[in-house]
């Protein structure tokens, strides 16, 4: 298989204390769809937007490490190689279509401007009419029975649900090698989320793209995708494939993550849940999940956890191992 | 007045509510617009001490339904009966102030930053002669339910987190000592980490106080843990009610079995998704005489055109849905 995308040491730094991400490693490879689940303040909207180049360039935003899409250095791009590589190379879905679509823009527009701009940097010269065509086979790809109809709409004239489809849509016009979609049906209803999902899932197995699937939610995760990575306070906590990290979670903050999702009625007992709450820019020497952990040792706060391999899955937590990250890679 | 248990604490009686959407607006006065119709002849009975959710999408009706229970709007037809008395909008205020309580989803928007918490929660309590002793009492004891402990009595709203906003929005909510408690998807803005704790709290003081709550969610899986009873509800009409344990492991109503299908579970995947999306989506018009599902539903018959399904009773739940005319 090959491989998309590579993120290497990523750290990224809000001002002066806020560490969004530290020390992200993974890999992602074609036609795979990896799930990133965290909380709020996990980080995982950072890494989207680092992957995606998006992140803001100024003097509060300090970020370190190699971020890898196709052979493209992303974090070193230049502005020209970052144009070239965005829509056709990375395409990102975020959680509302309507922020992404141009208001005075009509449909057919949005996703004519799409494939013309992805034929010309294949080099292929198209007319018209097959600008109209390939329009036409995208939205009956996302289902949408009447396309001429919808062609002639505009995004606010379409429900959230259908413009999610409409980026889908682009996104299939683009044929990009990454997609990554930053919570995209956080603000749908569940039926539109189960439509959404299930053509965003037969697109990327069709088109042969890569998804970094970006979601608060573990059960749409575990609906979702083939590997999931949970992040908690900037940090990888476990990597794994979906079947055994659901089944049987190393980490006992995913633990804490599946049981915390009611399943049973309130006669049956009462949920189990993750002790406190997430505390932001709280100074931990150690795992930062110390304070909310149940199985916690005094090894927890002799430094940072490395990930380490078990059973063919990553876990950071010294119940797995005894091993700490050295201090000066990880940002502070 | 004395209540049966049998008796239902509070009943809707056909409430009908309608809003004006788009048409402008000049002087106070609405031209034009469409008539978009939120509840039709919605009737509901609420018993003491249970748990009743409405779970819908959004557009059902749901918090319309909050808002006529806790009289934050008034119904365009029909009655409100609290405790068998009928609620107006002269008499809510001796019969239903602080015994009707509400929690919104977005606490930090319902509470006043600049408040302390204790300004917060002892709000209620501002007509009460209570003195300042017994009142920073009460506030403690309702500080001590939601699992806060007095350290936060003096700290500001806006220092909070999420989750301790809607432990304080809470608290406000049961230190009237009130007898319902509407819950408009209390939990939905939270971690899950976090609505593990926040229902456990809710289901806990439940059960001290025997509280009645009505809990609004779209979420099949906080329905699921909640509801003694669900009621579900689509475009304003009631198509599904019933005990949970029925009516969610075994839905009926078309609807219902898709919205128990997409809904996320750990585990599951998504199959049988019915593909048929509300791309032409009816905006609730009450003559229009037909089930409203109908443009979405698998199981369509001629019939559903013809007429609206009223509710039909099966053995212990109501379906609005032909299917089940004759069982």
């Amino acid at each position: 298989m090959e491989r998309i995308l590579r993120v290497e040491d990523l750290n990224v730094t809000y001002g002066e204390s806020t560490r969004a991400l530290r020390k992200v490693n993974f890999d992602l490879f074609q036609g795979e769809i990896v799930g990133i689940v965290g909380e709020s303040g996990s980080g995982k909207s950072t890494l989207g937007l680092a992957i995606a180049s998006l992140l803001a360039l100024n003097k509060k935003v300090k970020f370190s490490g190699k971020v890898n899409v196709n052979g493209v250095d992303i974090l070193n791009a230049s502005e020209e190689q970052l144009y070239r590589i965005r829509g056709t190379g990375i395409f990102v879905i975020f959680q509302d279509p309507f922020q992404s679509l141009d208001p005075l823009v009509s449909i057919e527009d949005h996703l004519s401007e799409a494939y013309a701009i992805s034929s010309d940097r294949n080099n292929v010269k198209v007319n018209p009419e097959q600008i109209r065509k390939a329009v036409i086979t995208a939205l009956k790809k996302v289902n949408f029975t009447n396309p001429e109809v919808i062609l002639k709409k505009y995004p606010h004239e379409l429900s959230g649900g259908q413009n999610q489809r409409i980026m889908i849509a682009m996104a299939i016009l683009e044929k990009p090698k990454l997609l990554v979609a930053d919570e995209p049906t956080t603000a749908l209803d569940v039926t539109t989320q189960a439509q959404v999902l299930t053509l965003l899932k037969k697109i990327v197995k069709e088109e042969d793209m890569s998804l970094l699937f970006i979601t608060h939610d573990l059960a749409v995760a575990s609906m979702l995708c083939d590997r999931i990575i949970v992040l908690y306070d900037g940090l990888i906590q476990e990597i794994g494939s979906v079947k055994e990290t659901i089944s049987d979670p190393l980490h006992p903050y995913t633990k804490g993550l599946i049981n915390s999702i009611p399943n049973e009625s309130k006669k049956e007992g009462r949920l189990k849940f993750i002790k406190g709450m997430y505390i932001h820019n709280e100074v931990i020497d150690g795992c930062p999940f110390y304070p909310r952990c149940d199985s916690r040792k005094d090894e927890c706060i002799k430094g940072i956890p490395s990930l380490i391999e078990t059973r063919g899955r990553k876990v950071r937590c010294i119940i797995y191992g005894v091993e700490y990250e050295r201090s000066d890679t990880t940002a502070k | 007045m004395v209540l049966n248990t049998n008796d239902p604490i509070l009943r809707l009686n056909n409430i009908s509510k309608s809003y004006t959407g788009g048409g402008r607006r000049f002087l106070g006065f609405t031209q034009g617009g469409k008539k978009i119709v939120a509840l039709e002849k919605v009737s509901l009975e609420i018993m003491k001490g249970e748990t009743l959710v409405l779970l819908g999408e959004s557009g059902s009706g749901k918090t319309t339904v909050a808002k006529m229970i806790t009289g934050l709007e008034l119904p365009d037809s029909g009655e409100i009966i609290f405790k068998q008395s009928k609620l107006t909008s002269r008499n809510r205020n001796s019969l239903a102030r602080g015994k009707i309580q509400m929690v919104f989803q977005d606490a930090a928007s319902s509470l006043d930053p600049y408040y302390t918490v204790f300004q917060c929660v002892s709000e209620p309590l501002f007509k009460s002669k209570d003195t300042i002793e017994k009142k920073v009492d009460k506030v403690l004891r309702a500080l001590e339910n939601v699992g806060l402990d007095e350290s936060y009595l003096e700290r500001n709203v806006k220092e909070l987190s999420g989750g301790q906003k809607q432990r304080i929005a809470i608290a406000r909510a049961i230190i009237s000592d009130p007898d319902i408690i509407v819950f408009d998807e209390a939990t939905s803005s939270l971690d899950v980490s976090i609505q593990a704790q926040v229902l456990n709290i809710l289901v806990d003081i439940q059960e001290k106080y025997n509280f009645t709550y009505v809990f609004i969610t779209h979420d099949f899986n906080v329905a699921k843990f909640m509801a003694d009873r669900v009621c579900i509800i689509y475009y304003g009409r009631i198509l599904e009610i019933g005990p949970s344990e029925i009516v969610l492991s075994d839905p009926k109503h078309p609807y219902s079995i898709l919205l128990k299908n997409a809904s996320p579970m750990i585990g599951k995947e998504y199959e049988d998704i019915d593909v048929m999306s509300p791309d032409e989506v009816y905006v609730g018009d009450s003559k229009l005489g037909y089930c409203l599902f109908y443009n979405r539903c698998r199981n369509r018959m001629e019939k559903c055109l013809q007429s609206e399904p009223p509710l039909f009773k099966l053995k212990n739940r109501e379906v609005a849905c032909f299917l089940y005319e004759n069982k």
